[in-house]
């Protein structure tokens, strides 16, 4: 998946989902990204998948949005079920490279 | 006692360069990734045969004045080009596609061309590189701001990286081990800028210059700490920390930024 496309999907899904306008819908995931320590145009999937369960229902909860879980459902439904490979020259994985064995 | 401590700073951190540059420099073998050769290489010519090279002479006092003159400039090109690789290996891996971070590492490449040229220029028959005279004290200087811009750079990106992890870590989307090598390679890099700091204030103020023992010690535990943490933070732990999602966090687990 393309860099930043997991985040449009899954923001343009949120702006459906609730009555957030694009800015915020978009506003919204960038803050629970943010707090994860995530950039929106280097997700990994199981990444955004967490950041929506754990991270996402306390932002929209702020925003007034209650049915956080029909939310999350939503958004999980339009993720892609395949996880993508870390990129392999991202810092991450390179010192993950950096300490292993082989 | 002070050069004897300062000896073992020196030989720790050279030590501690060649094992962990031979092992990334093995592990490019198997793997073929360029920044592992990258940071490999530069630890082996710079911390490691480079600077074992350049104390060579001062152990040999009865040695030809032309060898050891060979085996400074021989020691400096090693060096140079060690210093060069770390600040391309941050290019690579952090900043691989931002014009400032190639305008850095060209700047830091200049200062270590310019250092390297001039101290190979300016060195006297008879003289350690280590300690050039009035001379050589320019290109010296250039030579320290293009490893210390080279070293401080390295630091800010891997600490910076480790605070940014850190939050991952508490939701389980990294392991552990992962998130500390960024804090013990940064801790590793800043002690060598605070080192060749240390070095360039030696020569520019005369109170610090009047002070060398408290200087070289300071070097010498700087060069222990450094040692220290490339060692810990290259060398695999016996115990891998589990990497599944979810692993090192309760569902549910919130963090408001």
């Amino acid at each position: 998946m393309a860099e930043g496309q997991a985040f449009t999907i899954v923001a343009e899904e949120l702006e459906r989902a609730t009555n957030l306008d694009r800015l915020q819908a978009r506003g919204t995931l960038r803050i629970a990204l943010k707090a994860a320590g995530l950039n929106p145009k280097q997700l990994r999937m199981k990444e955004l998948r967490g950041v929506i369960e754990r991270l996402l229902p306390g932002e929209l909860l702020v925003r007034g949005i209650d049915d956080t879980e029909a939310v999350v459902a939503r958004l999980l439904a339009v993720l892609p079920r395949n996880d993508d490979p870390i990129e392999d020259e991202s810092p991450l994985a390179v010192f993950r490279r950096l300490g292993s064995r082989t | 006692m002070i050069d004897l401590i300062a000896l073992l700073g020196l030989l720790a951190f050279s030590a501690a360069s060649l094992l962990v540059g031979a092992r990334l420099l093995g592990l490019a073998r198997h793997t073929r990734g360029l920044p592992e050769r990258l940071l490999g290489l530069s630890l082996m010519l710079a911390g490691g045969i480079g600077t074992m090279v350049g104390i060579a002479p001062a152990f040999l006092p009865g040695l030809d004045p032309r060898v050891a003159y060979a085996t400074y400039q021989l020691s400096s090109i090693l060096c140079h080009v060690g210093y060069a690789l770390l600040p391309y290996f941050v290019l690579r891996v952090f900043r691989p596609r931002t014009t400032w971070a190639m305008g850095l590492f060209l700047l830091s490449l200049a200062f270590l061309a310019i250092g390297a040229v001039g101290l190979a220029v300016t060195l006297p028959l008879g003289q350690s590189i280590h300690h050039p005279g009035d001379e050589g004290r320019i290109w010296q200087l250039a030579s320290l701001m293009g490893r210390f811009i080279g070293n401080a750079w390295a630091g800010i990106e891997s600490l910076g990286y480790y605070v940014l992890l850190r939050r991952r870590l508490a939701l389980g989307f990294v392991d552990r081990e992962t998130t500390n090598r960024f804090f013990y390679w940064g801790v590793c890099t800043i002690a060598g800028s605070v080192v060749w700091l240390n070095m360039a204030t030696e020569m520019l103020i005369p109170a610090v210059a009047a002070n060398v023992a408290a200087a070289r010690m300071v070097s010498a535990l700087l060069g222990i700490v450094s040692a220290c943490s490339l060692s810990v933070a290259f060398f695999p732990g016996a115990r891998r920390s589990e990497e599944t999602l979810g692993a090192e966090a309760p569902k549910g687990t919130s963090h408001r930024g």
